[in-house]
């Protein structure tokens, strides 16, 4: 399939559940409205809705679904880029470390600076400090590099996750504690308007960056050995990869939480129609995974009277589509 | 196939120059003080057994591997080809010579045209347009060999620097490598290192030879001098006859191994 049609297909797909992120929840608004309120400073329509319906689509729900497009967009190009860099199926952002990285550092920058850029440089630093850990794991051990790496990966998590476990103990039970465990399960509820400015932009343009970067991923995804001999600068490539992809996921999670599966079983999906060419597989990746980390957020919305944690749905959506991708691949993919 | 070349020891049009290379693993030497140059359009042929450091010479050569001491220069461009892999990507046969272009595009780039008419003009020489579709992992072993030969191609180096073409070929592939390598010498002049384990390929194609021994010795020279049952019995320990046959009017050296096997009685 082209690019082309399988653009054609997924924008109108990810517009309308733009539309429908903006329209559902417990305040249902009609679509119609909603596009209204969207485009009346452009087109100034005529304003027959009540000003809380405009608050609610403009101030609460266009930034939460904004961030959660870009939140999907973003892990799922990390997703397909590590796996085609490390050569190995079984990895994303979530499974290699960063992510658990990322959160400790975000909820330690919590506890020091509150909610911010503080945090989220430390979400980027620790984020950088799993990567490097799980890297130099694995390059220490010989053997089955994809199964190493994995377990190097399992190993950094639950390193991180002891150290969130720690933060949590430390944090304020009153006040802190209760925000941080709900974000950290994944919630996109504290998404406002400010993150437009800084925490958008930048996944945005980190997430471009390794798009732009596609045909390089191709030549590294055929091993380091085979990319020199090539004469790629191996090194400065894989500097500026590591870079923004742990840049976007970072952000990502000192907005959003820790959200698994999305950055691993989305390159996947996407690969059974579009193949293993990076140049379709990111751009693709990027609509389906936002599409899909919508879809995920409507849920948590409209499911249940109380608001879902998104990591919670994405494990229940992401386990059995594992499960159903390891057993039809027959193994093939640890040996 | 065979072309004879005059290659004084000492040249300066040497395209490739080894001095006094050594490569040590652990504790062992793998290759000690090797020294070899090599013209313009020659077939260097690496022989040796397993675990000599064959494709340590190549990787070295290659710039792969960078803890040895002594020197080497290649004056071109060079192209390394290794032993098949297994590969989690599966690209189209023509994605996969077109990624040969990854030398001349940046980080941001991706093949334009001229990038493209390399990849097509690579194909055909190496004799495989009509696998251009078909998907990499799902061609046999001798079309996947040749790929990656037109990948090294596609790259517009000179000097191709191949870890065992022929081995995992059946006799058909191997003639047909064998071919493409004697090919692309005479008539695109390009200068060609490979390894491998049987001599007979070394004595159709190479102008000169090279024997890796255990402990880094070696021994360096024109193929027709240094293939020797003396040599293959030192390197090998393996008792050979090299012997010259006239076959369908050609003349033709091969190594043939000589079995010390007792055959069943026939009733």
């Amino acid at each position: 399939m082209t690019l082309k049609r399988i653009f054609f297909f997924l924008i109108p797909a990810a517009g309308a559940v733009f539309l429908i992120g903006l329209s559902a929840g417990r305040y249902y608004i009609p679509f119609i409205k909603v596009l209204k309120i969207l485009f009346q400073p452009m087109l100034g329509f005529e304003k027959n809705w009540l000003p809380v319906e405009e608050a609610v689509v403009l101030n609460l729900r266009l930034p939460r679904v904004a961030m959660a497009a870009v939140s999907g967009m973003g892990l799922s190009v990390c997703g397909a880029v590590y796996q085609g860099i490390f050569r190995n199926p079984l990895v994303s952002p979530g499974v290699i470390g960063v992510t658990s990285g990322a959160g400790f550092g975000a909820t330690l920058g919590i506890l020091l600076f509150g909610w911010g850029i503080g945090s989220q440089l430390f979400a980027f630093i620790f984020g950088f400090a799993a990567l490097l850990m799980t890297l130099s794991i694995t390059r220490k051990t010989g053997g089955n590099a994809i199964l190493v790496f994995i377990l190097a990966g399992v190993v950094v998590n639950m390193f991180f996750q002891a150290g969130i476990s720690f933060l949590k103990i430390i944090a304020d039970s009153e006040d802190q504690l209760p925000s941080i465990v709900y974000w950290l399960m994944g919630s996109l509820s504290q998404t406002g308007k400010e993150h437009f400015y800084f925490t958008m932009p930048l996944i945005i343009i980190s997430t471009l960056l390794l798009i732009a970067a596609r045909w390089r991923i191709n030549v590294l995804s055929l091993g380091i050995d085979a990319a020199k001999s090539l004469g790629v600068k191996t090194g400065e490539s894989l500097v500026f990869i590591l870079f923004f992809s742990t840049l976007a996921v970072s952000a990502v999670v000192s907005v959003g939480g820790i959200v698994g599966w999305v950055g691993l079983i989305v390159p996947h999906m996407v690969r059974m129609v579009v193949g293993t060419d990076h140049e379709k597989l990111l751009p693709a990746s990027a609509i389906a995974g936002a599409i899909l980390f919508m879809l995920i957020d409507i849920s948590a919305r409209i499911i249940a009277p109380v608001e879902i944690p998104l990591g919670v749905i994405t494990a229940f959506i992401g386990t059995p589509v594992f499960i159903y991708l390891l057993v039809k691949s027959k193994g093939s993919w640890v040996v | 196939m065979l072309k004879v070349k005059t290659s004084p020891e000492d040249n300066n049009t040497a395209v490739i120059k080894v001095s006094s290379l050594s490569f040590s693993y652990g504790s062992g030497k793998l290759i000690s003080d090797l020294s070899l140059s090599l013209m313009k359009g020659e077939i260097l042929a690496v022989l040796g057994p397993n675990g000599v450091g064959k494709t340590t010479l190549l990787k070295i050569l290659a710039g792969l591997l960078k803890k040895y001491s002594g020197s080497f220069k290649i004056e071109k461009e060079v192209s390394y080809v290794p032993q098949i892999f297994s590969t989690g990507v599966n690209y189209t046969v023509y994605n996969m010579v077109l990624l040969g272009r990854a030398g001349h595009l940046g980080l941001f780039s991706s093949p334009g045209e001229l990038d493209r008419e390399k990849a097509y003009e690579a194909v055909k020489k190496a004799g495989i347009e009509g696998l251009s579709d078909r998907k990499f992992s799902e061609i046999s072993g001798g079309e996947k060999q040749l790929t990656l030969i037109a990948r090294a191609l596609a790259s517009g180096a000179e000097v191709l620097l191949l870890d065992e073409p022929t081995s995992d070929l059946d006799i058909k592939n191997q003639e047909r490598m064998l071919e493409l390598l004697s090919e692309l010498s005479l008539k695109s002049d390009f200068t060609i290192i490979f390894s491998t384990h049987d001599p007979s390929h070394a004595l159709a194609v190479s102008d000169r030879s090279i024997f890796l021994g255990k402990g880094g010795i070696s021994q360096c020279g024109a193929t027709e001098e240094i293939i020797t049952d003396e040599n293959i019995k030192k390197y090998y320990s393996a008792n050979v006859k090299v012997t010259k046959l006239e076959i369908e009017g050609k003349s033709l050296t091969y190594c043939l191994p000589i079995y010390n096997i007792i055959k069943r009685e026939k009733v």
